[in-house]
């Protein structure tokens, strides 16, 4: 898993690539997070395009991220998930937790209509 | 068969996934049913790694993979110590819904249609994942989509020839959808066509929107594939069949929306067989 990021005033934007699939990767998420709260940035939209498929492990990752940004008010929302990925999000029912958009810039605004 | 063996490292799960989708991609299966069966077979392959294995590399996590007349059985074995499924609590509890983990056998028993787990002490867990495949054969329904009125054309049940199926008078999408979906079940058809309208360049003309909407609509109604082919000219080349074997101007306007489905269809029917 490879990360990459983005911000605009209020939002930072994690570009993945490769596999979700927890081991090393969940502490890199975890750091990555936790480096952007420190800097202020509580609403995290992580960009799905590059990531194939996640594992369940992988989806506890997410679900870190979401429940720690949630702690300090802000929220985390996907955009661009694959059709394998969006099948397991339905299957867990945490289609529930996470907002996704196929839009980046819709996704933006979103976070904006919250305020 | 086809077998792997892996130490016992999640970094080899991609690895996994890429047998996984090469067996099923042999065996012939969609990509929806091929996500699934990978889905679950990374989630055993996670489990055998990590809770059955302990990541302990010189452990093997090893997947048989098996094709059968009407289903597919893929094993996960690992050399872990073993475990008592029916003691993992429900991912969807409200308890337990933004927990980190806990969700693997969940998935696999709402993707693969049974799951079954052999644990022997000290010789570890064998997850046994088995997905049914439908095997009965079906016809594709083909539909020449007009604002007033659909023409039809059915396959036969092995997709190699096209006849015309009449045609659904209708104002609205909702009642046309309706019909279709009796016909759909009545005939026993799995998969549908709708003639997409490009100009002769190639791109998608004016009305390709509508039938784009149209065909969303319909297969979220039905819950089956419903794929747009390409239709420039087949209703002028159903008119000029119909000139041909003799028919009058009013029979034409009849019959040409069904033969101009037929045409669609059979054109898919063939680039389908030559591929």
């Amino acid at each position: 898993m490879k990360i990459k990021i983005r911000k605009t005033d209020s939002v930072a934007i994690i570009d993945l690539s490769g596999k979700l699939m927890g081991g090393p990767d969940a502490d890199v998420f975890k750091e990555t997070i936790k480096k952007l709260i420190a800097e202020g940035y509580k609403n995290v939209l992580v960009n799905m395009a590059h990531v194939p498929w996640v594992n369940s492990t992988g989806l506890g990752i997410l679900i870190a991220g979401y429940t720690t940004l949630k702690r300090e008010g802000g929220t985390l929302k996907l955009t661009h998930v694959t059709d394998r990925i969006e099948s397991i999000l339905m299957i867990t029912k945490l289609g529930t937790i996470f907002e996704t958009y196929s839009d980046e810039e819709e996704a933006l605004k979103s976070f904006e209509s919250k305020k | 068969m086809l077998e792997v063996s892996l130490p016992s490292s999640i970094e080899y799960l991609p690895l996994v996934d890429t047998v996984c989708q090469a067996f099923c991609s042999w065996a012939g299966l969609s990509s929806e049913v091929s996500n699934d069966i990978c889905m679950a077979v990374i989630e055993a392959a996670t489990n055998a790694i990590v809770h059955g294995n302990k990541s302990i590399r010189s452990k093997k996590m090893r997947a048989v993979f098996n094709k059968r007349q009407n289903e597919i059985v893929v094993k996960v074995i690992d050399e872990g110590e073993g475990f008592d499924p029916e003691k993992v609590p429900s991912p969807l509890d409200e308890d337990n819904i933004l927990k980190e983990s806990g969700r693997g056998i969940y998935i696999m028993r709402q993707v693969m249609d049974e799951v079954e787990f052999e644990s022997i002490p000290g010789k570890g867990t064998t997850v046994t994942l088995l997905k049914a495949l439908d095997t009965t054969p079906k016809r594709i329904l083909c539909i020449d989509y007009g604002s007033r009125r659909l023409g039809l054309a059915l396959s036969d049940e092995l997709g190699i020839t096209a006849q015309p199926f009449g045609k659904i008078e209708s104002r609205n999408a909702d009642d046309a959808i309706e019909e279709i979906s009796r016909i759909v079940s009545e005939n026993g058809v799995g998969e549908i066509v709708i003639g997409l309208p490009l100009t002769l360049k190639g791109a998608a003309a004016e009305a390709a929107s509508g039938v784009l909407a149209f065909a969303r609509q319909l297969g979220k109604r039905l819950g089956k594939p419903v794929v747009t082919w390409d239709e420039r000219l087949s209703t002028k080349q159903g008119e000029e069949v119909l000139k041909r074997a003799g028919l009058r101007r009013k029979r034409r306007r009849q019959v040409v929306d069904s033969v101009a489905a037929a045409i669609v269809l059979q054109s898919y029917l063939d680039a389908r067989s030559t591929k």
